[in-house]
């Protein structure tokens, strides 16, 4: 599944009229918007780090959220221009780059100084930018402390949004870095005031043809995920294991090994079914007590290493 | 190398991290060099990305990325119980990288850490300095290429040369020093741009072209490993040759009496400095999480006894494995010159 977070219903709109979300009003704390068949769900988590966290973790849990699932954040940011050192007035040199799509290689969180680093693993064709997340919406009067280092290719902006490092760390109980991203769209330098709900839609609908390709990767990634996945590890062991522990009388440590054996057996490509065919035939199994159980399974072992 | 990458994995290192602190440094400028179009993205400390919580080792080995940085505290280590001293009692290793470009699952590196990536260390100099403030009290036996594939990565980061040159500017201790290289690595050009230096030993690691194929990912095969032995050989450098670690598969005999066949064919074997011969042992923290990582390598799954937080094969098919090729190797070559690591 992929979930998207965002923060406003303006953010969410373009994704609900795209993918077909249908409201899932068993939610009540937050609206979820769901695609069952395209794998989609989005919360609107509200504004702010503890509404985007305590979304997250919500909606994760809810659907038990984990390996192969996606979490993608997607919102407005304010584009903070500077060349200078932080503390000093910014510099209005760099153009706004209104409607610029930008997918966040490092997030660094304002209050506490902490940077994340979410993997960049999979192909777009996005400009990449370091944002920082703040408490409050960014004022264009003065830099805020702890701006990310900007000596980089890239220099001379960065990114300010109010959620992205929380949800990093509420999405880090369920996800790895390499499962979740940060799609951010610059609305504004700190004129929080001239963005309206109209505009928000407009910046989101006009990057959403490359937001909606990026989330197609990630559906890709996803179902790969989940043909990757050995049909050991997913069912655990085939159920002629559980027999022959129980016809070995094995203790918990014997059944463990007896488990490892068929797991490497099967990884192998060992016929040891026809191999156990046999000794059920021969009425070497099952065993009637722990002693030759254990001679049995030193047997079958024999016979197929 | 093959590519295993579905397309929509960002090429290899198409992201460097690099701390601040090293971002002038003349070997992260020369390393960022090879990568003109990768994202460079400054960090405090290589531990923040290559310590982070919940990474996926297997993921972000289909799309490795380095990290660059500077090693502190500790920067040589005894070797550890597992590996092979060849005799050597002042035995240590160091890393000056860690992580590999070769995706070898049954390898130890797998286990150990948090991250597929590879840290770079640039600060040379430092390891070099404490590796010369040993050799002034002891001789020192010093592998470098424990922790990753040095010679895989010498287009990158020309480690390999610059400890030639270590070893060699160590003229007021002659003989104090050897230097062990260990590697899979089948570059024929790094033979004819290097000489020969006293004290340092190409260890390169032989697997039956059936082993390379199942578990020994991106690494070159065993004919090109041989040919470049071969081109090393001729030029005068020293080489070991490393059964180590032998791997149990249904028909190991006949996959090994092969590769001997196939080395014996190729190789000179009156010229191999020695060989080292070892079946596959792991420590059980690593292997646990090698267990967890790859739930689909039969290598990795492998049944195997654990004695005093060793996992290793029964000693019945261990003693059975080493036999098989000491028999065979003893016909070839001087047995003073055939090292098997026991426990």
């Amino acid at each position: 599944m992929i979930y998207l977070i965002t923060a406003i219903y303006a953010e969410a709109h373009p994704f609900i009229t795209r993918f077909e979300l249908k409201k899932d009003s068993s939610h009540t704390r937050f609206q979820v918007f769901r695609n069952a068949e395209a794998d989609l769900c989005l919360v609107i988590s509200g504004t702010g780090a503890v509404p985007a966290a305590t979304a997250v973790s919500s909606i994760c849990t809810e659907y038990n959220a984990g390996p192969g699932d996606f979490l993608l954040n997607v919102g407005i940011c304010a584009q903070i221009s500077t060349n200078s050192t932080p503390g000093h007035e910014a510099k209005s040199t760099n153009a706004c780059r209104t409607g610029a799509l930008f997918l966040c290689n490092k997030i660094k969180e304002q209050v506490t100084g902490r940077t994340f680093y979410p993997d960049i693993l999979y192909r777009h064709t996005f400009a990449e930018a370091q944002i920082l997340t703040g408490a409050r919406p960014y004022q264009a009067a003065s830099l805020p402390p702890g701006l990310p280092d900007n000596r980089t290719k890239d220099a001379g902006f960065f990114l300010y949004d109010m959620e992205a490092a929380a949800v990093y760390q509420a999405g880090a109980y369920y996800f790895g870095p390499h499962q979740m991203s940060f799609l951010k769209v610059i609305s504004d330098t700190g004129n929080t005031g001239q963005v309206t709900s109209e505009l928000v839609e407009q910046l989101l609908c006009q990057n959403m043809d490359a937001i909606a390709d990026y989330i197609a990767t990630l559906q890709t990634a996803s179902q790969e995920s989940g043909k990757d996945e050995h049909p050991i590890h997913k069912s655990a062991l085939p159920r002629e294991a559980d027999q022959l522990c129980l016809d070995l009388h094995c203790s918990r440590t014997m059944a463990e090994s007896v488990r490892q054996h068929i797991r490497y057996w099967t990884l192998a490509g060992m016929d040891y079914l026809t191999v156990l065919e046999e000794m059920y035939l021969e009425g070497r199994l099952p065993c009637k007590d722990k002693r030759e159980g254990k001679q049995r399974f030193e047997e079958l072992k024999a016979r197929l290493l | 190398m093959k590519n295993l990458r579905p397309d929509y994995y960002n090429p290899f290192f198409s992201h460097i991290y690099v701390e601040k602190a090293v971002r002038t440094h003349p070997r992260t400028k020369r390393i960022l060099q090879c990568f003109p179009t990768a994202k460079i993205i400054l960090i405090d400390h290589y531990k923040d990305v290559f310590c982070r919580k919940g990474q996926n080792y297997i993921q972000q080995q289909r799309s490795q990325n380095l990290i660059l940085g500077a090693k502190q505290g500790q920067l040589l280590y005894r070797g550890a119980p597992v590996c092979q001293d060849f005799g050597n009692h002042n035995f240590y290793y160091t890393s000056c990288v860690m992580n590999c470009v070769y995706d070898c699952e049954y390898c130890y590196l797998k286990g150990m850490y948090p991250s597929g990536n590879i840290v770079v260390f640039v600060n040379l100099e430092d390891i070099f300095d404490a590796v010369r403030a040993r050799l002034e009290e002891q001789s020192l036996y010093l592998c470098v290429s424990y922790d990753t594939d040095l010679m895989a990565m010498e287009q990158i980061t020309g480690y390999t040369g610059e400890w030639i040159s270590f070893a060699q500017a160590q003229t007021d201790m002659p003989n104090r020093l050897t230097i062990e290289i260990r590697t899979k690595s089948a570059d024929r050009r790094f033979w004819q741009t290097h000489v020969p230096v006293p004290g340092i030993i190409y260890a390169v690691t032989l697997s039956p072209q059936a082993v390379i194929d199942a578990c020994e990912h991106r690494t070159p095969s065993l004919r090109q490993r041989l040919a470049s032995v071969r081109d090393a050989i001729a030029r005068g450098f020293t080489v070991r040759l490393c059964f180590d670690p032998m791997l149990y598969c249904k028909d190991w005999e006949l996959q090994y009496a092969d590769l001997l066949r196939q080395v014996s064919a190729e190789i000179d074997l009156n010229r191999i400095s020695d060989v080292s011969v070892g079946t596959f042992r792991v420590s059980q923290d690593h292997l646990k999480k090698m267990r967890k990582n790859r739930p689909d390598s039969a290598v990795v799954q492998f049944p195997y006894q654990n004695d005093n937080g060793i996992y290793h094969y029964t000693p019945a098919l261990t003693t059975q494995m080493e036999d098989f090729l000491l028999d065979a190797l003893k016909q070839k070559i001087p047995e003073e010159k055939i090292f098997l690591w026991k426990s």
